[in-house]
């Protein structure tokens, strides 16, 4: 009994250790993306190429004071960073990273991620509501409308993938990906997808609820030091969370780009951790090129074009497959 | 199973308790935050009984969805949180009766219908439902309330669909409102501009 628990500790430390790593690795390399495409260096001080500056700014956060606000709802206030850093975390079970390589491989991967990321949203909203500001407030309150309702337009795509494979297991639905990615038959759908899911994480250019010129940084402008570290990596890693789930649903996952000699001796991992890697750096490059949306054009995107086009286009497929026969 | 058991009764200690601090506590937006922790825990004795797919949708309906929509309510509402104690012995006597009453239902349901049933030996040994229970169990948590839900019960199905969508329309219904004075920005008018209409080629002309 103990022995198993020990296992699965270490197992659970496995997944968690390198996804906090990459989270840092991951602000490094907006920093330099974007300092390219701005045309200046970027950091480059600590350590070689400025490869230490993660840890640095890690080191720098936890060195700082940590501040409870004395108006504040302090039980709420202390527990919304931690709710937010911990859901970002266990969505990362039931990711295939590779041919057999995955936490817990349940029968309704698809249903648990999601039902995760709509949990995600308590962290923001008790964030913005304890701080007892204006500022945190107004943010949370953005934040948390605009998750909500991208939240739908992504079921009905999620809904639109099940439909083709039959399934809710990710790794079946890799599998099914075998012969045909599903970007290519489901390309609109994929990029809605991958839209919508630009808003979910809040990034850009859909980033309202932190509008720097408006509302000073959003929900998290109370928070200093750890919590608002907590804050930084929950956000991040559900980003890396999200770039994980459009490679699943629409880029095949593990499966490499052609089943031919030189693609197909790379290990199934490295394919998986390249097409993330892709999705990240369209992440930055989004926030990197684009202004932001106004909230009623991000609202009216969300309600009357995404959902509406979503919808049809599973009805869509679903009656394209009830003629062909083909539903499994 | 005894780790099976005390995890059950601890839990479901944990939903009374979380209950009965929804109605108790004093800020309104506590309460619906105990309200949510009872979704979650009764989530958690869901799947203790290896029931999958139910609990999650109870996650990403009730609690991604609906809770939210409270928390955001009571968020915006100016609530004064009362300082005086409130008086609960005034409602005792007819939440009491009202309690009682359902306790009676309770303990006559579970009496009648539930425990009779299944110790039943007959019932049970039956090869007709030996049968039906081999099927159904080789089927996953899914695929079998499928199997119910759009063969036997298709018309509870269509039934429940009609009352929310009624129940969709409603408020829309009572709640719309027009606003023809504010101005609004038409993506589509703004893209089906001419060159040849617009304003400043007609003066030039």
């Amino acid at each position: 009994m103990i022995f198993l628990t020990l296992i699965n500790i270490v197992k659970i430390l496995f997944i968690i250790v390198p996804l906090l790593i990459s989270v840092a690795y991951f602000t490094l390399a907006e920093r330099k993306i974007m300092g390219s495409i701005q045309r200046r260096k970027g950091p480059n001080v600590i350590g070689w190429f400025g490869l230490l500056t993660p840890l640095a700014d890690g080191l720098k956060l936890f060195s700082k004071e940590t501040i409870l606000p004395s108006n504040s709802d302090l039980i709420v206030f202390v527990i919304a960073p931690m709710t937010t850093f911990l859901l970002s975390l266990i969505g990362w079970a039931v990711i295939p990273f590779g041919e057999g390589i995955v936490g817990s491989d349940i029968q309704i991967g698809v249903l648990y991620l999601f039902g995760i990321s709509s949990l995600g949203v308590y962290g923001i909203i008790t964030s913005g509501w304890s701080s007892n500001s204006k500022y945190a407030f107004l943010g949370a309150l953005r934040s948390a409308a605009q998750m909500v309702s991208y939240e739908v337009s992504i079921g009905f795509i999620i809904i639109c993938v099940v439909l083709c494979v039959g399934s809710f297991n990710l790794t079946e639905i890799v599998i099914a990906q075998k012969n045909i990615w599903f970007c290519i038959p489901l390309f609109p759908v994929f990029i809605m997808f991958f839209i919508s899911a630009l808003a979910e994480t809040n990034r850009h250019p859909f980033d309202l609820p932190e509008a720097e010129a408006e509302l000073v940084s959003g929900y998290n402008v109370e928070y200093s030091a750890m919590g608002f570290a907590l804050f930084f990596l929950g956000e991040y890693a559900n980003m890396l969370l999200m770039s994980c789930l459009t490679t699943i649903l629409f880029f095949g996952g593990w499966l490499p780009l052609f089943d031919i000699f030189p693609f197909n001796i790379i290990p199934s991992f490295i394919w998986f951790g390249l097409k993330i890697c892709f999705f990240v750096i369209l992440f930055i490059w989004f926030r990197a090129i684009l202004p932001r949306y106004r909230y009623d054009q991000l609202m009216t995107l969300g309600w009357k074009v995404f959902l509406p086009l979503s919808l049809s286009y599973l009805l869509l497929i679903s009656s394209i497959f009830l003629s062909f026969n083909w539903l499994i | 199973m005894p780790y099976f058991s005390l995890l059950f009764f601890f839990i479901s200690f944990l939903i009374i308790l979380s209950a009965f601090l929804v109605i108790t506590v004093k800020n309104p937006v506590h309460s619906v935050l105990f309200l949510v922790l009872v979704f979650l825990e009764a989530t958690f004795i869901l799947l203790l009984l290896e029931i999958e797919f139910l609990p999650l949708i109870f996650i990403i309906i009730y609690v991604g969805a609906i809770a939210i929509l409270f928390l955001f309510v009571v968020m915006m509402i100016d609530v004064k949180i009362i300082k005086s104690p409130t008086n609960y012995l005034k409602y005792f006597s007819i939440s009491g009766i009202t309690g009682l009453i359902f306790l009676f239902f309770l303990i006559y349901i579970i009496q009648e219908s539930i425990f009779l049933n299944q110790l039943s030996n007959e019932l049970i040994f039956s090869t007709n439902y030996k049968n039906c229970i081999i099927n159904f169990d080789n089927l996953n948590n899914l695929k079998c309330i499928g199997q119910f839900l759009y063969t036997d019960y298709f018309v509870h199905f269509l039934m429940s669909g009609f009352l929310l969508l009624i129940g969709m329309i409603g408020p829309i219904v009572l709640t719309l409102f027009i606003n023809t004075y504010s101005k609004n920005q038409f993506i589509y008018k703004q893209l089906a501009r001419k060159y040849n209409l617009a304003i400043f080629t007609s003066i030039k002309k």
